[in-house]
């Protein structure tokens, strides 16, 4: 047990404070609902029935879906875009895919490589872009399911005023929607620009999002050719 | 000590991560969409 939290903390560590901060998320997310239902004058939620509604889905899927969208845009663009100095990058001049050789791939798989590295075909280009199609796949998800909860809410919000209920497809074009998007992509570009950029000149010593302490600010990727 | 032993540890937090994003995914996909 002990070899198994040292060998997975930092993965446990996130998975353990994701809960802790969902959890929190509903228990003030429900707390704010029933101050606007109070001011409305109208009954109060019970915790489970905020849990299971769109009100509390929409704010978890938006922020989900652009978390799994930076991911995927760096995995993207670090494939053909360098940025020299940063711990990010790769090293300039190796931008793209890669030859089969430095990928391991194929006949160059070594004894240990992963069984769909050795192939040829459609299950080594799965293979070799599954990190990208799963980052993809969640964002693409989560950003409908932030559409169909926000169509669930801006509907009880509209009948609530006596509007006529809105589709899906003029949700989806609505400035509330786009709003909630915009404001989280925006301040995730800004955060992964910022960590490409200031890790050029900046170090944190034992993280391995960082350059060692005494490597040259120009050296681009630290690991081995 | 088996050398397979801290080679599961891997597997288990992966399939883990892999449920909790499905999961997650399925409920926020689901329950709006049983509203709409």
């Amino acid at each position: 047990m002990r070899r198994f939290l040292s060998g997975n903390g930092l993965s446990l560590a996130f998975l353990l404070l994701f809960l802790l901060t969902l959890f929190g998320q509903s228990l003030a997310g429900h707390a704010d609902e029933n101050e606007e239902l109070l001011r409305h004058g109208m009954p109060e939620v019970g915790y489970l029935e905020f849990v299971g509604s769109s009100r509390f889905l929409v704010d978890v899927a938006e922020n989900w879906q652009s978390e799994f969208l930076q991911f995927f845009l760096f995995i993207l663009a670090t494939i053909w875009l360098i940025q020299r100095g940063s711990p990010e990058s790769k090293k300039p001049g190796h931008a793209g895919v890669g030859s089969d050789g430095e990928q391991l791939v194929g006949s160059h798989a070594r004894p240990d490589s992963p069984a769909w590295a050795k192939v040829h075909g459609f299950r080594l280009w799965l293979y070799s872009n599954s990190l990208l199609l799963v980052m993809g796949a969640v964002f693409a998800l989560s950003w409908l399911a932030q559409s169909l909860a926000g169509l669930v809410v801006a509907n009880e919000e509209n009948a609530m005023h006596g509007v006529p209920a809105e589709a899906w497809a003029d949700y989806v074009v609505s400035p509330e929607f786009w709003n909630r998007t915009l404001q989280n992509w925006q301040s995730e570009f800004l955060a992964v620009g910022a960590m490409v950029v200031l890790s050029i000149y900046l170090r944190q010593r034992g993280s391995s999002e960082s350059k060692p302490v005494g490597t040259p600010h120009l050296t681009s990727a630290v690991e081995p050719e | 000590m088996s050398s397979h032993r801290p080679q599961r540890g891997p597997l288990v937090v992966f399939w883990t991560w892999i449920t909790v994003l499905a999961g997650g995914l399925a409920i926020m996909i689901i329950v709006p969409w049983l509203e709409v």
